[in-house]
């Protein structure tokens, strides 16, 4: 049997919006509910797989890197992608090629793509359904 | 008649469109669609007992299905016993289910 596609659209950036938990939530639901998953991150969400995003300490609270142990959203987004995989199931990744260039954030983790709202479209077109995240 | 999902991140404290957002789910309702809504973030506020929403009070007593996202609750401290009638509570596992049965979802 074939699995449903669900896509979604966000674009909120990694570390400044509680959407950004929500959204990773959703897309944790879906992969649990079996859905194969595509996902089109445009704007800030660009940002979401940069592979330089690092862990720091925080001095204030007197925690060294290791104890603060920072979540980094390229984490989780590999941590989706392993999930999708031990479940034999698709969990595809594009970021706004404009939207890339424009926060530097070209370097990305393995597995999440160049693209352009074209991607989204097709993403759309081919998908079950479909959830449209817009900033506030 | 169709099947609604609204995700309601909007709160009417600080987000006038939060009101416009209610008004649109008890049109939806009002004209026989079948309409749940599922509070989150921030969304959830109103639905604290003592909360003065007159927007959202309007929706409890109307043929809407309110969830509210048992993370978002406790996050903000709300207790399931703090909650207006006809909320109860719920997870994002709901939005997706809906996705996955073809309803029409909307994120405010």
């Amino acid at each position: 049997m074939t699995n449903k596609i669900l896509t979604f659209a966000f674009m909120d950036p990694p570390f400044e919006s509680e959407q950004t938990v929500t959204f990773f939530r959703l897309l944790d639901s879906a992969l649990d509910q079996g859905a194969d998953v595509c996902v089109f991150a445009y704007e800030g969400a660009a940002a979401l797989s940069f592979v330089k995003q690092q862990q720091h300490g925080n001095s204030v609270h007197g925690r060294d890197t290791e104890t603060e142990d920072h979540p980094l959203t390229k984490n989780w987004i590999i941590a989706l992608q392993k999930k999708a995989e031990i479940n034999k199931l698709a969990f595809e990744w594009i970021n706004c090629g404009l939207c890339v260039d424009e926060r530097g954030v070209n370097e990305t983790i393995p597995g999440c793509g160049r693209g352009s709202p074209a991607d989204f479209w097709k993403y759309a077109a081919t998908s079950f359904n479909t959830l449209t995240i817009g900033t506030k | 008649m169709a099947d609604f999902f609204i995700i309601q991140s909007r709160e009417p404290f600080s987000d006038m469109q939060a009101k416009s957002d209610f008004e649109l789910i008890h049109n939806l309702a009002s004209s026989g669609n079948n309409v749940t809504v599922l509070l989150i973030q921030n969304g959830v506020l109103p639905a604290r007992r003592n909360s003065l929403s007159k927007e959202f009070d309007k929706l409890c007593y109307s043929d809407v299905n309110i969830m509210a996202d048992s993370f978002s609750l406790s996050q903000r401290e709300i207790k399931s016993t703090e909650l207006k009638m006809g909320v109860r509570i719920s997870d994002v596992k709901e939005a997706v289910s809906a996705m996955l049965l073809g309803h029409r979802v909307i994120w405010h």
